[in-house]
């Protein structure tokens, strides 16, 4: 399994990546990007499976990156999480109206991100590799 | 004070629920205006969308280093000072955005800037200003609020 993390900070592409790894991806391949427009560049070249963004980011924004995947035929189908610092129930809900797979609210613990994980994708849950 | 300022209850309660949800730790208002040594680390965000304002942050560098380390220690082994940086990045980030949750009306969505890191003293950078203050393990913290679109809602 490929997942992509994006976030401007590279503390937070850090902790997710650990909990990742304590939520049972250890296996996963995971790729790094610092915005949105980085992470379409890599995406592009190396599709993933799964793609866990910021919201809040310089040169181009979690919600940007979300509209960008969904407008493409080719990506349309990859399962966008939304990580965010923000507490916006609007924005939640505009995101979830956008295509996003769900919106987790900072800070991410490895116990919420694989329950929601496991709750949003059972079948791939149960051997998360 | 934080008693007697506009929303003070509110970001109490704000400060109060996001602190215990991530470092399992209490929060009470600050009984004076703390001051801060040099050492003490600060942080600004700009609010772009609906209203235009800007939340600074400044905080013991002790109360940072606890709280990073309760936050952060159990996943990432080592908090360094990039680290600290980051926490309170995200932490006024998540300040932010709940208080703005919890004064616009519920349909509103906003958009928030990238914090940026300040150095002190710790001052309202435009009147007119807000400010809180508060005390986790004896140690202090301090938000302030200023942005004449955003504050005329305090008045309401």
């Amino acid at each position: 399994m490929r997942i992509a993390i994006v976030d401007d900070s590279g503390t937070a592409r850090m902790f997710i990546r650990r909990c990742l790894e304590i939520a049972g991806f250890r296996e996963a391949e995971i790729i790094e990007a610092e915005h949105g427009r980085d992470a379409l560049e890599k995406i592009r070249r190396e599709p993933v499976d799964l793609l866990l963004t910021d919201l809040t980011m310089p040169v181009m924004d979690g919600e940007t990156l979300l509209k960008w995947i969904k407008a493409n035929p080719r990506m349309a189908d990859l399962p966008v999480l939304i990580i965010t610092s923000a507490g916006n129930p609007a924005k939640e809900q505009e995101l979830l109206a956008l295509g996003a797979l769900g919106v987790l609210n900072k800070p991410v613990s490895p116990a919420r991100l694989n329950q929601l994980l496991h709750d949003l994708r059972p079948a791939e849950g149960e051997n998360h590799e | 004070m934080s008693e007697t300022t506009p929303w003070g209850e509110e970001m109490l309660e704000v400060v109060s629920e996001i602190m215990e949800n991530t470092a399992f730790t209490e929060v009470r208002p600050a009984p004076q205006e703390p001051l801060y040594d040099q050492s003490a680390k600060g942080v600004s965000l700009l609010i772009h969308d609906p209203v235009q304002a800007e939340f600074q942050m400044f905080m013991d560098h002790a109360l940072l280093k606890y709280l990073a380390e309760m936050v952060y220690g159990p996943v990432l082994g080592e908090v360094d000072e990039e680290v600290e940086g980051d926490f309170l990045a995200e932490l006024l980030n998540t300040i932010a955005g709940r208080f703005l949750a919890t004064v616009l009306p519920p349909e509103q969505s906003f958009r928030l800037g990238l914090p940026e890191k300040l150095s002190g003293p710790f001052t309202c950078p435009a009147p007119p200003c807000l400010s809180w203050s508060f005390v986790i393990e004896e140690m202090n913290f301090s938000l302030s609020l200023h942005g004449e679109t955003l504050l005329s809602l305090a008045e309401e």
